[in-house]
């Protein structure tokens, strides 16, 4: 029920954002004096995606006495409930992989990282000197690597002057 | 054009260069530790190494990856047979077994007769590639964009008939990776598309974070909600012995199996969208259907272990065939190499094969040479298992998280790769939790651009008429088995229908 439950909702998303994608595609100029251009590619492409979604969609409407056909190995396995620690783990690695993505510039590499590292590693419920030390040296040897061998302008932030 | 054997001095000459040599073992070493760590693919392996190899000059970047992921998926092996814990998807295919053997004390046989057969059928994988890609090239040489559309329809087919057990979802993973390669400025007219006003998506989005997000970040997730991360390994059941001890023998026993593996291995690597995995799995079973024996299969039997061994190796160097003389690549892998190679300048197609002729050598020679180096590293590997598999799995994911936002801020040196990289990491988890599978995606991705660009031409030649795409004699062949393979696709599950009401 639950898998048939996941699969229309998946079905119903894709053929609502295949519609939207022919339609701004639909949108597009075409080229001069021909009746095609750059928005028939993803037309085809938006058209095809909301077809794929009602398909999804329907046929667990059409299999409704039975399971449903083919269903994906992670709908139809059994739930597996994550521990309190995985849930923070999660959520931290996407909250700080966000605001690494947004500050990165303004606080720097060095400061950054280290704090994602530690925090991702402490809510892991790993040793703390151990995290330290894995911390440390990867640091150490990405920056290196990088940013003094490879010369990516690897954001300083601000320790900018120091280095 | 210079002949055989002053392109062959030539790409000798490139691969005697010391920082080369240097690059591709420690490529090879970077391989074999990521294969070993079971639940790091030799795709996610390719993906972090990508960062790295912009840095490189083309015949470096290549090489780094064709001996990375040679060295991963042999490596995958290891972790299957001694904690039953596969190290890659390919390895999976025969875990059981080679956990079996190690519970009957074979552990030593097992992983020495999956490394030579790995040897043997990259091998014949290798000079697969080095006959068949040349005079494919030459035939190559002859299509037009009208050719060159339906290849790449019928490689996109494939991608999506054979990387899922559903159809549906294996065409949507494609879908959705052609969608990502509309985003950005089209290609024939400029024309602004999706990018929501966004600055950064006018160029189009950069293929490197998806990939990084889709192989490496979400395989982090799907640990962390599997509640698998935290597994460590507290004991091997035993210690390695003498790896290479009576396995020539065992391996001259089942020859067949070894010829039969890396046969089917190339086959399938040359399908696109089929890759190692496939060749692994198909194998297996084929070497119990044909098995004299096949009640010994799950018991602790090398048969199975060494032909799919043979396989997934012969696997890898077929897929490098379509994407060297096409650009269409057999396998995700293969379609990060192909964005390399494009990345670099080195625009896969027959052309490459008289402009870059002694580069192309000197990757063949790469694919020999790496294969053979299997050997000695995988050896060593093997006697340091017991180590590499102690290391805390969460240790292990921060630091390649690390690498995973360096590497993605590297590509462009902009903070906002980061964000896509999140952003495709999150829509592969969630995609991986409905069964949809990522590597046709990737696919979608690469061929995307391909895929419009020779329509739009073959439209403007053709004059707008559908027709027109049938006109050519090899372009109606094609055009005819990109139908014929959808009629029957389509046809077979009403067909099935009809037989059970009967």
């Amino acid at each position: 029920m639950r898998a048939r439950r996941a699969e229309r909702a998946f079905g119903a998303v894709l053929a609502v954002t295949g519609v939207v994608i022919a339609r701004a595609s639909a949108a597009l100029p075409s080229i001069p004096a021909q009746a095609y251009g750059p928005g028939f590619f993803p037309m085809w492409v938006g058209i095809a995606l909301a077809a794929c979604g009602v398909l999804l969609a329907g046929r667990t409407w059409w299999a409704a006495a039975g399971p449903p056909v083919s269903p994906g190995p992670a709908a139809s396995s059994p739930r597996v409930i994550p521990s309190w620690r995985g849930v923070l783990g999660i959520a931290w690695l996407v909250l700080g992989l966000g605001a690494v993505a947004l500050w990165l510039e303004v606080v720097g590499f060095l400061l950054c990282m280290p704090v994602f590292m530690l925090g991702y590693l402490w809510l892991a419920g790993e040793p703390v000197r151990r995290s330290v030390l894995t911390t440390a040296v990867s640091m150490a040897v990405v920056y290196w690597g990088f940013a003094k061998w490879l010369k990516v302008p690897l954001p300083l932030g601000w320790l900018e002057g120091l280095f | 054009m210079a002949g055989f054997g002053e392109n062959l001095l030539l790409a000798i000459g490139m691969l005697a260069d010391p920082q080369l040599l240097v690059v591709i073992f420690l490529a090879a070493v970077f391989g074999l530790f990521v294969g070993a760590i079971p639940g790091l693919t030799a795709t996610m392996a390719t993906a972090l190494l990508v960062p790295v190899t912009f840095f490189m000059p083309p015949l470096a970047a290549v090489s780094a990856i064709v001996a990375c992921t040679a060295m991963a998926i042999t490596a995958g092996d290891i972790p299957g047979c001694l904690i039953r814990m596969p190290g890659t998807p390919a390895s999976a295919a025969y875990t059981d077994e080679t956990y079996a053997m190690t519970r009957r004390g074979l552990a030593a046989q097992a992983l020495g007769s999956s490394l030579v057969s790995s040897v043997i059928g990259g091998l014949v994988g290798a000079v697969v590639l080095i006959v068949a890609a040349p005079i494919l090239a030459g035939f190559a040489l002859r299509f037009s964009s009208f050719e060159y559309f339906w290849l790449a329809v019928i490689g996109l087919s494939c991608a999506a008939l054979v990387s899922s057990s559903d159809l549906l979802r294996g065409l949507v993973a494609l879908l959705l990776g052609l969608f990502l390669s509309t985003v950005g400025m089209d290609g024939v007219t400029g024309t602004p598309r999706f990018d929501f006003g966004v600055t950064e998506l006018l160029g189009g989005l950069n293929f490197i974070p998806i990939m990084i997000g889709m192989f490496a970040v979400s395989e982090i997730l799907k640990h962390l909600a599997s509640d698998a991360a935290g597994v460590r390994v507290q004991a091997l059941p035993q210690a390695v012995g003498r790896v290479f001890a009576g396995v020539w023998s065992l391996i001259g026993r089942y020859r067949r199996n070894v010829a039969r593996g890396a046969a089917t291995g190339t086959l399938i690597g040359v399908l696109p969208g089929a890759g190692g995995d496939l060749g692994a799995w198909v194998s297996y079973a084929m070497a119990r259907r044909f098995s004299r024996t096949p009640e010994k299969f799950g018991t602790g039997h090398p048969e199975g272990v060494i032909e799919a061994g043979a396989a997934n190796n012969a696997a890898l160097s077929g897929a490098w065939v379509p994407a060297l003389v096409f650009g269409i690549p057999g396998d995700a892998v293969t379609a990060i190499a192909v964005g390399v190679l494009v990345m670099k300048g080195l625009n896969p197609g027959p052309q490459l094969f008289e402009s870059q002729a002694p580069t192309l050598y000197a990757i063949y020679l790469v694919f020999l040479l790496a294969n053979l180096a299997l050997l000695p590293l995988g050896w060593l590997a093997i006697r340091l298992a017991t180590p590499l598999l102690r290391i805390p799995r969460h240790q292990l994911s921060a630091v390649v998280l690390l690498c995973c936002v360096v590497g993605a801020f590297a590509i462009n040196n902009t903070t906002f790769d980061i964000g896509v990289m999140l952003v495709a990491g999150l829509v592969a988890f969630a995609l991986d939790r409905l069964g949809v599978p990522i590597g046709p995606i990737i696919l979608g991705l690469v061929l995307g651009p391909m895929v419009e660009r020779n329509f739009l031409t073959s439209m403007v030649i053709a004059d707008g008429r559908f027709i027109g795409f049938f006109e050519r004699p090899l372009a109606a062949v094609l055009g005819v088995a990109a139908f014929v393979i959808w009629t029957l696709v389509l046809a077979r599950p009403l067909w099935m229908r009809r037989r059970r009401r009967a």
